[in-house]
Parts: structure tokens; sequence; C-alpha cells
């Protein structure tokens, strides 16, 4: 069954063509909303508000965009939204000995630690980075998401980078930060 | 030599660096093996794959659409790779319970349910369709459970094993995409979804009581 003809039917309510286009773009809206709160419980939430969003408002969807464009929109508004009414103080914090860069031969691993050093990251810079390098939004369109100024996002984004490579640069040669 | 800020070589990564920025690149290699790193680490960022929700994600998501009316069962037979693949995962689930004994479903129904599900007649697809997704969600459920619960002496880093599992959930789901109904790959996968969820929540655990520094 062709996307169009999901969303069609979708938007008569029906459950199945719904469940369908959840099941398509479940990863993705999951993937933006977890990289932006930062957190499982917050994404779990923001993710289902989501849904709701757009299952409540297909009938004002029109085929002029890309369902996927308009979807990823709505979710990165509930993330976004989500942490500002959930707005805590982010804990900073190093990440232990040995998490450097090792390359290809440690690939998984290190998907793992460029997330969590993304999840330590203070709220404003991970908003920019996950926006900007993971999800490759324009300074100018993420401007207009969080409500500021182009030159503000590039100042964000540079620090969030220069923070993330603080955390996952080679430990000093010698010195042990922390033992298991 | 005063080497460039990291937030100017973040600044690299996608500017043309300007004239007395670009003489000290040519003769400082520490910066410029730092601007390599950098760029490398916006590229991985790029890169990286997507997040697998939680399985018991579309079961909440559908009882908020159905207590705000969203929702109306399709009239006459259910079309679409939806339906064989919950089938598949009831069998994978039945295939799974009966290889790993009473670990997974020790002393709960769903065990029972699915060992008997075979010897019952064959009832409406919807409700043969509700049945296999209550199956799933419990199963993915206890299995979380049981790994929270039980003390593990695997002397595997904790991020290791994290690794390695989100990357048979990664093998999984792009497997799925080329045989979505197979009963082997979907258990397999959701085992692997259930597996890596817990590890998530037994590092943070671990974080809140230890600090990394």
């Amino acid at each position: 069954m062709t996307e169009a003809e999901l969303i069609r039917r979708a938007q008569q309510g029906e459950e199945a063509a719904i469940e369908a286009l959840y099941r398509r773009h479940a990863g993705r809206v999951y993937t933006v909303v977890r990289r932006i709160t930062g957190e499982d419980s917050q994404a779990d939430d923001a993710a289902q508000e989501a849904w709701l969003q757009v299952v409540r408002g297909l009938g004002s969807f029109r085929s002029e965009s890309l369902f996927s464009t308009w979807l990823h929109r709505i979710a990165v508004n509930c993330a976004l939204y989500r942490r500002r009414r959930d707005r805590q103080r982010e804990q900073e914090a190093d990440l232990p000995a040995g998490l450097a860069d090792e390359g290809a031969r440690d690939e998984p691993v290190l998907r793992v630690r460029l997330q969590r050093a993304m999840d330590r990251l203070p709220e404003g810079m991970r908003k920019v980075l996950v926006l900007h390098d993971v999800e490759g939004y324009t300074h100018e369109e993420i401007a207009e998401m969080l409500g500021v100024a182009p030159g503000t996002c590039k100042s964000q984004l540079f620090k969030a980078r220069a923070k993330m490579r603080s955390f996952l640069r080679p430990q000093i040669e010698g010195e042990e930060v922390c033992s298991t | 030599m005063q080497h460039l800020s990291e937030e100017t070589l973040a600044r690299l990564v996608d500017e043309a660096a300007v004239e007395g920025e670009a003489l000290h690149l040519e003769t400082c290699e520490d910066c410029r093996i730092e601007l390599e790193e950098m760029k490398a680490q916006t590229r991985a960022l790029a890169l990286l794959p997507e997040i697998t929700p939680p399985a018991v994600a579309w079961p909440s998501v559908r009882r908020r659409l159905s207590a705000e009316e969203l929702l109306r069962a399709a009239a006459g037979r259910r079309t679409g790779l939806g339906w064989p693949l919950r089938a598949a995962a009831g069998l994978t689930l039945f295939l799974a319970g009966a290889a790993t004994g009473a670990l997974a479903l020790r002393g709960t129904a769903p065990g029972e349910q699915v060992a008997a599900a075979p010897t019952q007649p064959v009832a409406e697809a919807d409700d043969l369709e509700q049945r296999l997704r209550a199956a799933e969600d419990e199963y993915v459920a206890v299995l979380t459970e049981y790994s929270m619960a039980t003390e593990s002496a695997d002397p595997v880093d904790p991020l290791n094993r994290l690794a390695a599992l989100e990357g048979i959930v990664l093998t999984t789901r792009a497997a799925l995409e080329e045989a979505p109904a197979d009963p082997v790959i979907n258990g397999y996968h959701l085992s692997a979804v259930g597996q890596r969820d817990a590890m998530l929540r037994q590092i943070d655990d671990r974080d809140n009581e230890e600090p990394w520094f």
C-alpha cells in the first residue's frame, strides 16, 4: 500500500493505517526526540505526544509537503516543548578515561559514547547540536524553531562541538580518572 | 605558541579560516590534528543511526488514541504487512518460550497461553491480533524485568555490551526490512531490544549512584 493511500485511510481514522504509518516512521520520530530531550522518559512522552498531534492533525495535512517532513517538524516541536516545560539543571560530567574516539574498529562503541556525550551536554547546546549536526537543519531553520537569532545558534553549536571534543578526547597519558 | 581555541576550531569545521587562522594552521600540527578530529566528530554525528523506540511505545500511543476516539477498526480483513509481522512475532514468542524454558516465562500466563495457542480453535482475526499484541508486550516487559532483577556476574564492560546489543538491534532491524514476516528475525529483534533497554536502565542507575569522576 502506498503512503498516500495509508494517509488517506488514516485521515478516516482507520487504526490499521495509523499503525502502519506509525511503524514506518516511529524510529525517525523517536530518534529525534530522544536526542533533543537527552533522556528516555522525556523522549517517550514527547514521542507519544508527537504521534497524538499527528493523528489529531491528519485532517489538515495536505500532500503538497512530504508526510515525513511534516511529521518530523511536529516531533522536533514536541521535544523542544517537553524540554521547555520540564527544564532542569543539566549536570555536566566528564566521561571516564578510555572514552576516546577509537575509530572504525570500535564503531558501535563510538556511537554509544557519542550518544552519551550528547546526553550530558547542557540543554541549549544539545538542542542545537542535534538539530544541526545530527538532523541537518540550517542555522536559519533552527533559529526559527528555537526563537533565537541565527548568530546565537552558531555560537551555541561551536560551544557544543568543543564540549563534545572535551568529553571524547583521549585521556592524557598516565592519568587515570576512574577505575572500574 | 597560542593555539586556536576549541570554539574557533569548531567554527572552522563549516567555515573557511581567516588569514591569521590559516597561517596558524599551516604551522601548528596540533591544531591541524585537532581540527581533523573535530571534523571527524561532526561526520560521525551525522551518521548516527536511528534509535529504536521501546517496544511498548505503540500500545501506549494506541491507548491514548483510543481514549480520544481517534481510531476505528477497518471493515473486513486487515491487509498490509502489519498483521503478518504480528503473527510472526507470536510464533517467535512460542519458539522462544520453548527454547528458554521457565526463565523468561516462569510462572506467567503468557508462556502457558502461547504454548496452548495451537490447540485452541481459530478465533476472529482481530481477537487473535489483540492477543498476539498483548503477548508480545508482556514478553518484552517480563524479559526486561528479568534482566534488571538478575545480578549479572558478566565481566564485560557494560558500555561494550550495550554497544553490541545496539549493533544487533540495527542488524535485525535492517533484516526485517528485507523479510518483515520472518519469525526468527523478529524473535532476535524483540529480545535484543528488551535487553538493550534493560542495559540502558542499568547503566543509568549506575551513573546516578557512582559519578564518572
